[in-house]
């Protein structure tokens, strides 16, 4: 298992590497540089030349980038450029973009998990085929839309629920989950969707398989034989699962905080684009990489964990 | 809370204001004097972007100007009639006889909001950091004055090295901007992340893209005018997250009501739209000698359209100006055909000159025809990408395609468009200018053959007599005299067509009264409060 | 008695035999009919859209803004008086077009490289997994925008990024059928044969492949599909004038209150043509995989 580990954690940290070269390199490609959109309308000669030489940009990016580096593993992102720290800022937001994920992986675990169970049971009877289509239809929304429709529906014509914005817990616990609500479904049908085909296939594998046969040969109930397996299914697939849709998760987070006018981690990206604000783009990829690679890391070591093939060999099957 | 009775009602009064200090900012109590006037609570502004450095010698953007104007008093201010008044200063600057020496009284006894006194040596201190600090956005705008020195202890006297009007207006606006010499000494050029100068509030914190925080200052001069305990700036930068905030409760001032909302906000009785016409304005700057980029030498760029004057006023006029007012914005912004806005001054500069709100599409397709150019004749514009860019674009090609003009449109990203128009690498650009008080701010850095932001590439020598002399020139009437020249030769040639001022629309709830816009747009909440 | 050779008359060969049980088996399943029948609609849609739609999509008519469906305008109009039926004919090209050439560029970019790293593994392998990793480190929406603005927003460009996006995890699945095919005992014969590695790629690994790529194909198509909206609904797509369903999503939102037909229309458009591909995968994966009896 050490040996195992230690593959996987070196491979981890390789990738960060490149990954911070290659957002580093890639900020300096955006068109126009911080000194353009700083200088913003009167783009005075002297301003941008102070600015180029505040953000170290007159110098070579080499240099630029072990001293970018060099800080960043000291846990100091450098400030943007509001002279805000980056580290507050990415601190600050972050968790209102875990709290929206989490929510929609919840929901997404509840309803892809329930219904794909449900139709693994019931194959072939209309709950089977009213869950299928329920995921064929979570998959090919797309969920910009279902945010946009159901601002419409929920918010404007019924007014049931807000039409955006974010309460935290700590403020007002009701109100946060109304906000939160229509934004973690949407993110989360997509989840829901892949879970609840997963979920349906394997148990179904399960199902049929020989040592479930022998357990109802041996008269336990029915209830007992899903449930157990049922379980253990459920943590290997949806730990595989949720590994794979990450990334779908966070660019979906994108947009629903753009929709949905959530102040989250998701929109500052975006934002950092479009100011050119490297310092602050830097950070937020770099930590968005950071918990990419842990994530898919912890996922690998809870698949090996429930799966000792993959342990014994040393790769995925 | 019910009045019982004039006098009793005066002593219950005092006797609660005394207790609403002691207790604290949050209370809400009723004033002695005005039944429907409160004092205290938290006003939630919603802006639509994130300020910039909160540093008057650094800042850039229009929103941080609002800011600014709660927290950081100036030199001179605007009133309702956009005119010129004193703020910090005691009274209006006096000229010497050359009129290169300025002098500048300023109020007696006031403290900045960290408690310093407000003099003569931090005027001079603030100036020549504005002036001098690496990277300040107000040097170009204080360029002309070559030096500061105190007279005692509250004048201050600069000197500028030629005749400049345009200086009180700049000291009307970031340039005038006094800050604390003890913060500026503590923080240096991190000033912006905890400012503090005169004002009616002071700044508590800040969390990017988020919200900025004011707490009402103990320091300020006229602070039994202050009724608000907090004013809370939230960045929505979604305009319809904006307009759900407002009519929530949310939010109860919000500043850039985007026109498909008007209709709903009209309806809602609770709510009120306080408007102004921007003083800057939007239209289409054409390349015309901007091939090297900004500064180097300019020569005819060569197209088509760069070489004849005659096909670039055909275009304007087969432009539709009430069209695209209905159509892009729902009418919400005032056409027009220059770049001063109606009701300005300087406005009078155009009168007698023909501005055309329709099409003349005769008129158009007779010039296009005695140019000889073979037809379509084609135009590259660059828009934004947002969709009313896309509506924008959309109208204007078909407004131009019936006298023969091809617009092809370049969605770019602004900054990259920015990029493009000073390096010369674009045809024509939708673009804007937010404008400055003073009528120079507006056409002499586009227009003269050295002005720094002259992206059209256009040289004539009229135009850059013209442009230097209303800027020497110390009365109205000759400075009206000069522009009107300026004008008439601008439209002869039109590197830059104008199409319309945009409205600056902001909503407020009812249960707020005192909220204020003035020309330039800003909305100023300082002495607002709660019925 | 003439003779007739009744024996090779019937004799199809094992390819032809197969094709014809895996249709018989496909037109048993009416759902992945559905699918195929709608998916070449749209196709249709695309190819043809200027003998389909009624009116020039940037056609504007002032004098009907913001119109209900009518006998002339069977969709209604839109903000600037263009129809909307024809705008979502012609939008077809946009999401088609963006969706099959950015799932044929992911697999030209990921099968070389997986089935080179799969089948002949060594020093490759870990180099191919490493650099995989690092572009799937990066949400695919923040590569695309960063894209876009270094590229300049386009259709193209908008294919390329969308390509780009899908390419780690389709050298994945190359790379994991690469590995298992040359455990295969006929592709150990033939190396044990001495024929060389090209002709057995070539000739035993491509081939057996094709089943899955076309699976993964057809599941790839609409999420590039919907790649493609939301890369116009943002700005980095399509550029207007071009008329695509994600850009008439992103001008409908202003709209929202008074005419919410303008952002209704387009999403069922995205979400329709995604469906029909879902199915039609959903059909084929099912029609090809052996453990199938039906």
């Amino acid at each position: 298992m050490g040996g195992f580990l230690l593959r996987k954690v070196g491979a981890a940290l390789i990738v960060l590497f490149l990954a911070s070269v290659l957002v580093f390199v890639g900020a300096r490609a955006l068109p126009g540089d911080p000194a353009l959109a700083l200088g913003a309308e009167d783009r005075d000669p002297a301003v941008m030349e102070a600015i180029r030489h505040k953000y170290h940009l007159d110098e070579p990016m080499p240099l630029q980038y072990v001293r970018w580096l060099g800080l960043a593993l000291q846990g100091d992102l450098g400030t943007d450029q509001r002279e805000l720290s980056v580290a507050h800022t990415i601190v600050t937001r972050i968790p209102i973009t875990l709290e929206l994920s989490a929510f929609a992986v919840l929901i997404g675990m509840v309803i892809g998990i329930g219904s794909g169970v449900l139709a693994a049971v019931r194959r072939g009877k209309p709950a089977d085929y009213a869950s299928t289509t329920f995921a064929l239809v979570g998959l090919s929304i797309p969920h910009f839309w279902l945010g946009i429709m159901m601002i419409i529906v929920f918010a404007v014509n019924l007014q049931w629920l807000p039409a955006g914005g974010y309460v935290s817990f700590q403020d007002d616990p009701v109100e946060n989950i109304r906000h939160l609500l229509m934004p973690a479904i949407v993110l989360g049908t997509g989840l829901s969707a892949v879970l609840m085909r997963q979920m349906r296939s394997s148990m179904l594998t399960s199902l049929d398989a020989d040592y479930v046969r022998t357990a109802r040969a041996k008269g336990l109930s029915e209830w007992s034989v899903i449930g157990k397996h049922a379980l253990r299914n459920s943590l290997i697939t949806v730990t595989t699962v949720i590994g794979l849709q990450l990334g779908a998760l966070i660019s979906g987070a994108v947009i629903t905080e753009q929709i949905f006018g959530i102040a989250g981690f998701g929109r500052l990206t975006i934002d950092a684009i479009n100011q050119r604000d490297y310092t602050l783009l830097q950070g937020v990829v770099l930590v968005t990489a950071v918990g990419y690679v842990f994530v898919n890391l912890a996922v690998d070591l809870i698949y090996s964990y429930l799966n000792p093939r993959i342990r014994i060999s040393g790769r995925a099957a | 809370m019910r009045s019982i009775g004039a006098r009793t009602a005066l002593l219950g009064g005092a006797a609660l204001l005394a207790c609403a200090v002691a207790a604290g900012a949050a209370a809400q109590t009723r004033g002695p004097f005005s039944p429907s006037v409160r004092s205290g609570g938290t006003l939630t502004i919603a802006l639509d972007a994130d300020p910039d450095v909160l540093d008057p010698s650094l800042a850039r953007t229009f929103v941080g100007r609002m800011v600014f104007a709660h927290m950081c008093e100036k030199l001179y201010d605007l009133n309702a009639k956009l005119q010129i008044v004193p703020q910090l200063a005691a009274a209006l600057p006096r000229f010497s006889a050359d009129k290169q020496s300025v002098t500048i009284r300023l109020r007696r006894g006031i403290k900045f909001n960290d408690g310093t006194a407000f003099n003569a040596a931090a005027v001079k201190a603030s100036l020549e950091r504005h002036k001098t600090l690496r990277g300040s956005t107000r040097a170009s705008e204080l360029a002309p004055v070559t030096s500061i020195r105190t007279s005692g202890q509250y004048a201050v006297v600069l000197r500028l090295d030629t005749r400049y009007s345009p200086i009180t207006a700049q000291l009307a606006d970031r340039a005038g901007m006094i800050l604390s010499p003890k913060q500026v000494a503590a923080l240096g050029d991190r000033f912006g992340t905890n400012p503090v100068c005169v004002g009616p509030f002071s700044f508590k914190e800040r969390v990017a893209g988020d919200h900025i925080t004011l707490t009402k200052s103990q320091q300020y001069y006229a602070r039994n005018k202050v009724r608000l305990a907090s004013i809370v700036f939230k960045i929505l930068t979604d305009p319809s997250a904006r307009t759900q905030n407002l009519r929530a409760g949310n939010a109860q001032v919000l500043e850039g009501l985007q026109a498909t909302d008007i209709p709903v906000v009209k309806r809602d009785r609770s709510l009120r739209i306080i408007k102004s016409t921007s003083i800057g304005y939007q239209g289409i700057t054409i390349n015309i000698g901007n091939k090297n980029g900004l500064g180097k030498q300019y020569q005819n760029v060569g197209t088509t359209f760069a070489r004849a004057a005659g096909l670039r006023r055909a275009f304007s006029l087969a432009l539709d100006r009430n069209q695209i007012n209905k159509l892009v914005f729902g009418g919400t912004v005032v056409p027009d055909c220059f770049p001063w806005a109606p009701g300005t001054p300087w406005y009078a500069a155009a009168k007698g000159i023909p501005c055309y709100k329709t099409a003349q599409v005769k008129a158009a397709q007779r010039l296009v025809n005695a140019s000889g150019a073979q037809k379509p004749i084609e135009v590259r514009m660059m828009i934004g990408t947002d969709p009313v860019a896309a509506r924008f674009g959309a109208v204007v090609q078909a407004q131009v395609e019936r006298v023969g003009f091809k617009v092809t449109l370049a969605p770019t990203e602004f900054v990259t468009a920015l990029g493009r128009q000073d390096s010369g690498n674009y045809e024509t650009f939708a673009v804007g200018w937010s404008g400055r008080v003073d009528a120079d701010g507006n056409v002499y850095q586009f227009y003269h053959s050295k002005g720094s932001q002259n992206v059209s590439g256009y040289v004539d020598s009229l135009v850059d007599l013209t442009l230097g002399n209303a800027r020497k020139a110390a009365s109205l009437k000759a400075r009206l005299t000069n522009y009107k020249a300026f004008i008439k030769r601008a439209q002869r040639d039109m590197p830059i067509i104008y199409l319309y001022h945009a409205v600056n629309r902001n909503a407020a709830t009812n249960k707020v009264g005192g909220v204020q816009v003035f020309g330039d747009g800003l909305v100023r909440t300082y002495f607002a409060y709660y019925k | 008695m003439s003779y007739v050779d009744t024996a090779a008359a019937t004799e199809l060969s094992p390819r032809a035999r197969r094709r014809r049980l895996l249709r018989k088996r496909f037109l048993r399943r009416p759902l992945a009919v559905l699918g195929l029948l709608v998916a070449l609609a749209f196709v249709t849609m695309a190819i043809f859209a200027p003998a389909l739609a009624p009116y020039d999509p940037t056609e504007l008519d002032v004098t009907a803004i913001l119109e209900g469906p009518t006998r002339e305008h069977l969709l209604g109009t839109d903000e600037l008086g263009r129809d909307i039926l024809s705008r979502i004919v012609y939008g077809a090209r946009a999401s088609i077009l963006a969706g099959v050439l950015a799932t044929l560029l992911a697999m030209a970019i990921a099968v070389p490289i997986g089935v080179t790293a799969g089948y002949f593994r060594g020093w490759l392998d870990p180099i191919v997994a490493r650099v995989t990793d690092v572009v799937l480190a990066f949400p695919f929406l923040i590569l695309a925008v960063g894209l876009a603005a270094i590229l300049g927003p386009s259709l193209l460009n908008a294919t390329i990024a969308l390509g780009v996006g899908a390419a780690p995890g389709l050298i994945r699945v190359a790379r994991g059928e690469a590995l298992s095919l040359r455990e295969e005992d006929y592709v150990r014969a033939a190396i044990a044969n001495g024929a060389g590695d090209t002709s057995i790629i070539g000739r035993h690994v491509l081939p057996n492949m094709t089943n899955t790529l076309i699976v993964q194909a057809t599941v790839t198509i609409p999420a590039a599909i919907i790649g493609e909206a939301v890369l116009s609904f943002l700005g980095l797509g399509v550029q207007p004038p071009t008329p695509s369903w994600g850009v008439m999503l992103s001008a409908a939102q202003p709209y929202v209150n008074d005419a919410p037909r303008l952002a209704l229309v387009p999403g069922l458009a995205i979400f329709f043509c995604s469906l029909s591909f879902n199915l039609l995968g959903d059909g084929l994966r099912d029609v090809l995989d052996p453990r199938t009896t039906r």
